[in-house]
């Protein structure tokens, strides 16, 4: 099979659908080449997507027609453009809106379209991209519950990816759960890549899968990669949670590839010196006492020994497994391990204490960590390492940008009350009747 | 040359019925863009080349104009010639792209997708 074959199938499609793209802009008639569109489109992100995967087939004519300024649009992103025109004239049809609650006219053919390209840009890693379709959704769409289910499901699922991306894990397990409850069962691979991302926001808001999530048909094999690291930030163990979300780690290809292993080391660690902290207050912390008033404390040298405890083993063993060439046999006048001081663990205690995650307060002159409200909350436990999924839930709102919940009001993109707002009142009870 | 297409006529035709009755669905099954394409495309595409060779557009976007009144005139004063452009651009690309190969094509990009 020639090459050439590929390309032109490309350009040709390409052109095709730019014509046809023109045809759905008519006002009444266009309507009518909407399913073409979507199924063009269809076509053309598979050829974006094969041709992305298989660069080595255009890949001598890549080199030819590259320019110099090298900021040329890659084939998958000139097909995300073409698919996103389609998208945006169906977004931007005044003629058609929503029939008996359901999508009438070009409207039904956003989400269809929207799914498109987001495919065609999360698949060739241009995931930046996306956002314009979020932003474009959120200020025009009707809402998206009155779409299929199976449309729904995608472009939840796109959404929850693009938060997860850009490190809005609460939005981002939002949209995901939503999803993942909305994906039929027999979707399985569908339901398990859903699961894999709603898993990983959910261990980074400090929210671990129970046995019966892992036991789920489309959970197989899931509890052996995250149960071990919901384990080591439970317990503390700085240790084992570094190892298994090493490069080295026998999953770390596997995360890697869904791109959630860096999300999970950096956010995670956090939970991870929580419960350290957690730990040595268990083992050596003063309880405190309710009569003198004395608050709960631990030392922050405690939690150092510790962790400078965890720290050299983590060094010895990476030590022994590996010496670069360049430096084999020299040997090391400096060969004392790097050590945390003090102001680190001030650093990461008040880091906590600003997050929320540990309620009190550092006392610089004594190097201790106080704990406050024991007394009222029901002990120093509780009142001084809440929950950190409870924290963190509680410092966001259920609104999640791209998730067209009410329907678009004409001109303004505000959702503040004003002059010729429509206030939905279904849901209102009569004055007096409680509530 | 010949200029007698039969089977590029009775497509037009079905096309401009499906406009008159605004079957879009329909539509969507005409306009097949990716294989299998059946004995009927391959006619067309050996019409296409044998009529309407590159170069020739201009005279294919003349027929097209023709069997497709319910484009030429559209609705409301506002006729759809941008659907006429699209017919062109469709018949074109499967008169230009060798349809033979394009089943191959597919074959090995869809598994690459899967």
């Amino acid at each position: 099979m020639s090459r050439e074959t590929i390309l032109s199938c490309a350009r040709g499609a390409h052109v095709v659908l730019r014509k046809c793209n023109s045809a759905l802009v008519h006002p009444t008639l266009g309507v009518l080449i909407l399913p073409s569109v979507i199924s063009f489109s269809r076509m053309l992100s598979r050829l974006a997507i094969g041709l992305d995967k298989k660069p080595e087939l255009i890949a001598h004519l890549v080199r030819g027609s590259s320019s110099d300024d090298g900021a040329k649009e890659t084939l998958p992103e000139r097909a995300a453009n073409i698919v996103r025109q389609a998208f945006v004239t169906c977004l931007n049809d005044r003629a058609s809106g929503v029939k008996d609650g359901k999508p009438e006219g070009k409207k039904i053919g956003i989400y269809k379209a929207a799914n498109l390209v987001l495919k065609i840009l999360f698949q060739c890693r241009k995931t930046r991209n996306a956002e314009q379709i979020f932003v474009n959704i959120d200020n025009q769409s009707p809402p998206l519950a009155i779409y299929p289910r199976a449309e729904r499901v995608t472009y939840l699922y796109y959404l929850g990816r693009y938060l997860f991306s850009v490190n809005h894990f609460y939005r981002a397990k939002q949209a995901l759960q939503e999803a993942h409850s909305n994906c039929r069962n027999s979707c399985l691979q569908q339901k398990r890549l859903i699961l894999v991302y709603l898993i990983a926001s959910n261990i980074i808001l400090g929210r671990f899968p129970s046995t019966s999530l892992y036991q789920r048909p489309e959970a197989v094999g899931l509890a052996d990669i995250f149960h071990p690291i919901c384990k080591s930030m439970a317990s503390g163990d700085l240790v084992t949670f570094r190892n298994l979300l090493s490069y080295e780690a026998p999953y770390a290809s596997w995360l890697l590839k869904f791109r959630i292993l860096l999300p999970l080391r950096t956010r995670g660690e956090v939970l991870v010196w929580r419960s350290l902290i957690r730990k040595t207050f268990l083992i050596n912390g003063s309880h405190g006492d309710t009569t003198s008033k004395r608050a709960p404390t631990v030392a922050l040298q405690d939690v150092l020994i510790l962790y400078r405890a965890l720290e050299h083993r983590v060094d010895n063993r990476s030590a022994s497994n590996y010496i670069d060439a360049d430096l084999d046999g020299v040997t090391d006048d400096n060969a004392t391990p790097r050590e945390s001081d003090m102001l680190q663990m001030e650093s990461i205690f008040s880091s906590l204490v600003e997050q929320g995650l540990l309620n009190g307060y550092i006392s610089h002159r004594q190097l201790r960590f106080a704990i406050q409200g024991a007394k009222q909350k029901g002990g120093p436990l509780i009142a001084g390492f809440p929950v950190p999924y409870k924290v963190i839930s509680s410092n966001c709102d259920d609104h999640v940008p791209g998730w067209k919940q009410q329907a678009a009001r004409a001109g303004a993109g505000q959702s503040r009350f004003g002059p010729g707002m429509v206030v939905n009142l279904s849901g209102a009870r009569p004055a007096g009747s409680g509530g | 040359m010949s200029t007698h297409t039969p089977t590029i006529d009775s497509f037009l035709t079905e096309v401009s019925s499906l406009l008159r009755q605004k079957n879009s669905t329909q539509l969507q099954d005409v306009l097949i863009i990716e294989p299998p394409f059946t004995p009927l495309y391959q006619q067309i595409v050996q019409e296409l080349r044998r009529a309407f060779p590159k170069g020739k557009e201009d005279t294919l976007e003349k027929k097209c104009s023709n069997a497709l009144p319910e484009a030429r005139d559209g609705e409301d004063d506002s006729p759809w010639t941008a659907f006429i452009k699209f017919i062109v651009q469709y018949f074109a690309f499967l008169r230009d792209v060798n349809v033979e190969q394009l089943l191959d094509t597919f074959n090995l990009l869809c598994e690459l997708v899967q």
